[in-house]
């Protein structure tokens, strides 16, 4: 019997510091023999040894192999043990899990990305596996907003690499946008991308607070419900649907989700 | 072994439970179902005692500080130091330049020797412990009103009341069991009487709320009782047989018109007569008190004023009926019987008295024993920090967090000569010391705990101890023999048989008495079946006395510069100073960090959004913590707990003493709340 | 697993019980009730002698479900060496028979074993634990006074999928062996302690089963329960109303043989090496769901308590074709503010139509 909750140890080859609490983390696993196989959409559970596990999103692409990254906040005790490691540190890994995103639905669509804050990390994954796809999809379009230019991620891409292959525009809640000068919230993005509803599927992450905004937004928009996709978070403590930790109604966010199309998330409504 | 009974090392309401060994380690707990008080029950703290037990972080050597650092090292070299320390300076600057600091952790077994040790083998009466934080008033007020300072009644005696009044106790988060009683009452029709300034959860089943101004119990008390007196609610048969006194309160009660108390009190006249009416009418009315009551500077006046409303109305001396202080600690009752105090031995036996000292020197084999009064908790600090004390020996308590004023504790430590810490984690404290030894939780040892009412209950060992660590009573023997008393005990049911011999409240109880039941003192003899409430035909000083009080206003009032009122206590996910709890990973979670709680009005007017940043400070310090934005506090007053070193309530508090009993004034001090941007 | 296999049926006199578990003792390790200061509990025994055979009313306090899932778990180890972190998976490999297991008790592992296969993803803590130990059940002639497995549909004699089932004939317990582990026990060098089953055996099991339905005086329709959650019939003022008598102990998830929650942390022994547990958890605890950045989508405790109610008699019956309660009364002993999952069920069912 295979255990389910024996990481696979994994090293961290590069770092870079994307915001003042978020960084990036370029892992390998230690073993050369292990490979990562994972999808758009799906995380692993991050085994700091000592503070326990966390679900981190994978954030880069399926299609470049070798290695995944992985774009983590600092926000309680293993996120910021982490944030203190150096490169050649040891972490452990279970997965991936989850749904991922469903590749197959969004074949030959034009895709519609909206996201908020840290919620880019998901999108990430997907965006370059587009890009690197480009004969897959139709138009690649990405809205991001971030509280401030500071608390942007993934600047090079967002400001210049992406650019070339997709039609990006960026906000920010307050200050300067030195992106592209845009200030507000990620809502006030939808106005300015003209989409063919019937082309197009949006796939959207962002924080808790933005998600039913962005939702009803896109809706109102003349989008179906089965054409929005999005993400949804939960305190997890096993991945594996054991722990009972991450249900929404009988869904579980680590097996059925964490990606949900806004139809399915309606039928979500009660929240136990 | 794989089950073990035994009593539960959080709060005072003394729950029994089952620790589940595996291969000496403690794997999990779940509840006694037949024992009286847990009854299959147990509070969170109870469900996830296992945690703290066999935690890596538990001290297994003794250090020792070298080069300003502490290392480990064997437990020779650590007695050995002792020794040499702790000798040197009785021998420069006379016994008193020593004190013990006891613990309500601990067992009866032990906290009776730390007395011996700190009585018979080092000769002085310095010894104390935190019963002084918390209670010391209750003992001083109630042995005052009725000659005995304990609760007078049982806890399941609560379930069957008519009416209950709570004052100044959280009751069902910090005594659950009792809190328990008290919901259970309400549901089979019982009405209770909240008398608590914060929006406590017994509220939700309260048929009135009274929200006094912190401070101003006393002339809140004085208001019910002049209704009572005016509407002829009084027990006057009671008074003329079982009382004295009564012409004085009435004189000084007398002022206390409805109107007056209003605007001392900020209480509605109506709610105030309703209480009265409602406490004095019925026939078995309980009023259960904790440390909102007793931690203010008039601390033994608040007991002595709610002892006067009891009397008044013949509320004390029958099952149901009387006055119940709810200890906080699961042995402060027992470390009080046991004499860890710097005025009485064992069984509240006066120092004062020749006859006592004569006995116990006998008992003890020494010649005399020391007749001038030891000092009390604050007062080591105090003298620690004026150069008086030189070495200080404390087992099992964390000053550091739990006592008021810190950073002024802080000073007296780092004054002294010599600092011993005996504990089973490196605390706040304990980092301080020259020496810390291993002692042992628990779940280690035998011995006995004494519940807040009065029950004796055993303690069993369900593993060998940790590490290196050695149960506390034996750690004592071998301090006592390095200041050149040998005492000797097989274990600790000979320690009790001895403080049998020499407690008269304590005179029949012997370990091989105590079942799940244990034994309720009094309990004088082998044959006495232990007492369920006490004074029950006549008071332990003969008739209940009557002391009228007036209202004091508390040492610090709100002013311009520190216009919010502080006050402190406990919540439900930690214990004390989170020694345990913090290291237990639910309690943990559930309870990550301090907060100060504020009232969404006043957070409006300062601009404070929930969960931002926020600096408290008062006159002796300031600390950084989390705005929690709720109605629980009412305008004007802050809520603090005391758990958490980050944010450590206790560098704010008044070390302001009450003069009677010494216990500090936690409940109220004058606070500023400023944003931190 | 106990698989039901071609039952078959023995007789044992009541003074041969001792002598079976002194002779089993001597094989494998033995769970069996015992007698402790008045509580009859599930405990290791270390001779027959220890365990308690007397009447006592059922079910023992506190399930066994802590010898399959314990309250606090090492689930593996690490160490940091030079040559990087070491993980070791600590798996228990101990094989025990466990003695007297009550129907709902029983039921409720069924109903775990499911969750911890569920979906291809199996749990190897839990089912090694499983793997590794044999159960003889003995059936309820007489209902405690919570006891409501009728109702749940999971007692008072379980009705298969156990390894020996023990019913009291009087004298002598018939013997059910369901499983070829059932077998083991009973049959080899433990043979010579049982006798053919009477001869009106089945007869007298229907009787004994009748006689003891009739005894259960807590009454909880769950299947109704279930068709009004579904419905959403149930008022949110009930739920209110009871949830703010939550205590917030846990208990009623400590003692439940169908909670599974658990919650995973590490424990630091040193800088070096250190261990990683799981234990007990509880869905009522806000910091259950609570999220990094405040977050909490159970914030309010209405919405937490009725998460348990909802999983275990919607959720878990859609999965699984099973409740996550079997009616064992132990939530109703322990619930502090008296609203265990029976005054729940009552209080839905009183709401009418
Ligand atoms: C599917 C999924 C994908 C995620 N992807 C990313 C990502 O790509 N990048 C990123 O930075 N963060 C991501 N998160 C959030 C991340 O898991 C949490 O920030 C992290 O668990 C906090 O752990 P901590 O030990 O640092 O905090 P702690 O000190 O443990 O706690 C801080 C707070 O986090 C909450 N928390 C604890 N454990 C979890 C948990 N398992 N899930 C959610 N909240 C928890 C606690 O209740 C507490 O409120 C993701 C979460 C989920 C569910
Ligand atoms: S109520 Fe008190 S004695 Fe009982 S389990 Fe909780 S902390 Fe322990
Ligand atoms: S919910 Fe209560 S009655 Fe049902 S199985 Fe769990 S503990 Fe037993
Ligand atoms: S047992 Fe009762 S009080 Fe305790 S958590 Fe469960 S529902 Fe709440
Ligand atoms: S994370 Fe454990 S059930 Fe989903």
């Amino acid at each position: 019997m295979e255990n389910l909750y024996l990481p696979k140890i994994a090293m961290i080859d590069k770092i870079s510091q994307e915001t003042p609490d978020v960084k990036m983390f370029t892992i390998k696993y230690k073993d050369p023999k292990d490979e990562f196989h994972y999808q758009a959409g799906q995380f692993f559970m991050v085994s700091v040894f000592g503070f326990g596990e966390a679900p981190i999103s994978i954030t880069s692409s399926p299609t470049r192999k070798g290695f995944v990254e992985l774009a983590v906040k600092n926000a309680g005790s293993l996120t910021a043990e982490l944030h203190k490691m150096r490169p050649g540190a040891e972490i452990g890994l279970r997965g991936p899990y989850g749904n991922g995103f469903p590749l197959k639905d969004l074949k030959g669509f034009d895709l519609l990305f909206v996201g908020g804050g840290i919620g880019l990390a998901p999108l990430r994954s997907l965006i370059n596996q587009a890009i690197d796809e480009k004969s897959n999809y139709g138009r690649i379009m990405i809205l991001y907003g971030a509280r401030t230019h500071a608390d942007m991620v993934f600047k090079t891409e967002v400001s210049q690499t992406w650019r070339k292959a997709a039609e990006v525009i960026t906000t920010v809640d307050m200050g300067e946008n030195l992106c592209d000068g845009n200030v507000g919230l990620v809502t006030t993005l939808l106005p300015k991308v003209k989409i063919d509803v019937k082309k197009t599927k949006t796939i959207v992450c962002g924080p808790p607070v933005m998600i039913p905004f962005v939702l009803s937004d896109l809706s109102k928009m003349g989008l179906a419900d089965t054409d929005i996709i999005s993400t949804l978070e939960r305190h997890m403590k096993c991945g594996v649907c054991k722990c009972n930790h991450c249900n929404i109604g009988p869904k579980y966010v680590c097996l059925d989700g964490p990606v949900f199309t806004y139809a399915e998330m309606k039928l979500m409504t009660r929240e136990f | 072994m794989k089950k073990v009974l035994t009593t539960c090392t959080y709060c005072g309401c003394g729950c029994n439970f089952y620790l589940q060994v595996r291969e000496n380690e403690v794997v999990g707990v779940y509840p006694s179902k037949e024992h009286p008080i847990s009854q299959g029950i147990l509070c969170v703290k109870g469900w996830n005692v296992h945690e703290f037990i066999n935690h890596p972080a538990r001290l297994k050597t003794p250090l020792i500080r070298k080069n300003g650092e502490l290392v480990p090292d064997t437990w020779e070299a650590a007695l050995k130091l002792i020794e040499v320390r702790l000798n040197s300076i009785r021998k420069e600057s006379g016994p008193d330049a020593l004190a013990f600091l006891s613990s309500a952790k601990c067992t009866n077994e032990e906290n009776y020797l730390m007395m011996k040790l700190a009585r018979a083998a080092a000769g002085t009466n310095n010894v104390d412990h935190c019963a002084r934080l918390c209670h010391a008033s209750t003992v001083a007020g109630l042995a005052l009103a009725f000659g005995s300072g304990a609760m007078t009644n049982s806890i399941n005696e609560i379930e069957d009341c008519d009416v209950i009044l709570v004052t100044g106790s959280n009751t069902t988060e910090q005594h659950p069991a009792t809190g328990n009683r008290i919901i259970r009452a309400v549901d089979k029709g019982a009405r209770l009487i909240v008398a608590d300034p914060r929006e406590i959860p017994l509220v939700k089943y309260a048929c009135l709320h009274i929200r006094q101004r912190p401070g101003t119990d006393i002339a809140l008390f004085n208001g019910m009782m002049k209704v009572i007196i005016d509407e002829k609610l009084l027990d006057e048969e009671y008074i003329e047989l079982r009382t004295e006194n009564i012409e004085e309160l009435k004189k000084i009660v007398d002022k206390y018109s409805l109107e007056y108390v209003e605007k001392i009190t900020g209480v509605p006249a109506a709610d105030i007569k309703k209480a009265a009416r409602l406490y004095a009418s019925s026939k078995k009315a309980s009023i259960i008190y904790s440390m909102g009551i007793t931690q203010h500077t008039c601390g033994t006046d608040n007991v002595l004023t709610l002892a006067n409303l009891a009397l008044l109305t013949g509320h004390v001396g029958f099952p149901h009926s009387g006055i119940n202080p709810l200890r906080g600690q699961n042995n402060v009752q027992g470390a009080c019987d046991m004499g860890a105090l710097p005025t009485v031995f064992s069984g509240y036996q006066a120092l004062s008295s020749e006859d006592v000292r004569k006995k116990f020197a006998k008992a003890w084999g020494v010649d005399k024993l020391p007749d001038k009064a030891g000092l009390t908790v604050v007062e080591m600090i105090n003298a620690a920090a004026e150069g008086k004390l030189k070495a200080l020996y404390i087992m099992g308590e964390n000053p550091m967090l739990s006592d008021p004023n810190t950073e002024h504790v802080e000073v007296g430590l780092k004054k002294l000569d010599f600092l011993v810490v005996q504990d089973i984690f490196l605390t706040e404290t304990a980092r301080l010391a020259d020496v810390v030894l291993p002692g042992t939780s628990f779940a280690e040892k035998d011995g006995t705990f004494t519940n807040t009412e009065r029950r004796i209950q055993r303690v069993r060992k369900s593993i060998d101890p940790v590490g290196e660590s050695i149960p506390d009573w034996q750690i004592i023997l071998k301090i006592a023999k390095l200041l050149g008393y040998d005492m000797h005990y097989d274990n600790p049911s000979k320690i009790m048989e001895e403080i049998a011999s020499l407690t008269p409240i304590y005179g029949g109880v012997h370990f091989d008495r105590l079942k799940l039941f244990g034994l309720q003192w009094p309990c004088p003899n082998r044959e006495h079946p232990g007492t369920q409430f006490l004074h029950r035909e006549a008071f332990s000083r003969g008739k209940g006395k009557f002391s009228p009080i007036e209202h004091t206003p508390p040492a610090e009032e709100p002013d311009q510069e520190f216009p919010f009122i502080l006050t402190t206590g406990r919540m439900y996910f930690q214990f004390h100073t989170g020694t345990m709890t913090r290291k237990t990973s639910q309690l943990h979670r559930e309870h990550p960090e301090g907060y100060v709680e504020i009232n969404p009005a006043d957070a409006k007017a300062l601009g404070l959004r929930g969960n931002c940043q926020v600096k408290v400070s008062t006159r002796r310090g300031a600390v950084i913590t989390r705005a929690q934005v709720s109605t629980i506090v009412p305008e004007k007053i802050v809520f603090m707990s005391f758990h958490f070193a980050e944010a450590a309530a206790n560098r704010l508090t008044n070390d302001a003493l009450d003069p009677k009993s010494k216990i500090p004034e936690f409940k109220v001090c004058a606070a500023r709340i400023e944003a931190v941007r | 697993m106990g698989q039901v296999c071609a039952i078959e049926t023995k007789a044992i006199t009541k003074d041969n019980i001792r002598p079976w578990l002194a002779a089993m003792l001597e094989e494998t390790k033995v769970i069996a009730p015992e007698e402790s200061h008045g509580d009859i509990l599930y405990e290791f025994i270390d001779s027959a002698e220890e365990a308690f055979l007397d009447h006592y009313e059922v079910p023992p306090w506190m399930s066994i479900k802590r010898f399959f899932f314990p309250q606090m778990d090492t689930i593996l180890k690490y160490k940091k060496g030079p040559a990087g972190i070491i993980v070791e998976p600590a798996v228990s490999e101990l094989k025990r028979v466990i003695f007297g297991v009550r129907a709902c008790d029983h039921t409720a592992l069924t109903f775990c074993d499911k969750w911890y296969t569920a979906d291809g993803l199996k749990d190897v803590y839990y089912l090694k634990r499983r793997e590794n130990s044999t159960i003889i059940n003995l059936a309820c002639n007489k209902p405690g006074k919570n006891c409501f497995c009728v109702y749940a549909d999971s007692g008072p004699f379980a009705k298969t999928n156990f390894d020996v089932q023990l019913v009291d004939f009087g004298d002598e317990y018939l013997v059910e062996i369901g499983s070829p582990k059932g077998r083991a026990i009973t049959g080899g060098r433990y043979a010579a302690l049982f006798k053919p089953a009477p001869q009106n055996a089945e007869e007298k099991r229907f009787e004994l089963l009748l006689e003891s339905k009739g005894q259960f005086k807590t009454f909880v329709d769950q299947s109704t329960v279930t068709d009004k959650l579904k419905k959403d019939e149930v008022p949110d003022i009930l739920w209110e109303n009871m949830a703010k008598r939550c205590q917030n102990c846990g208990g009623c998830s400590y003692v439940c043989p169908c909670c599974i929650c658990f919650n995973v942390v590490d424990k630091q022994i040193s800088e070096h090496e250190g261990y990683r547990i799981r234990t007990w958890d509880n869905c009522t605890f806000a910091g259950y769901t609570l999220m990094a950045g405040g977050h909490n989508p159970r914030g309010k405790q209405k919405d937490r308590f009725m998460r348990r109610y909802y999983h275990k008699l919607f959720y878990e019956f859609d999965k699984f074709g099973e409740r996550g309660c079997v009616g064992c009364g132990r939530c109703t002993t322990t619930c502090p503010g008296k609203i265990d999952m029976a005054r729940i069920a009552r209080s839905i069912l009183m709401r009418g139509a």
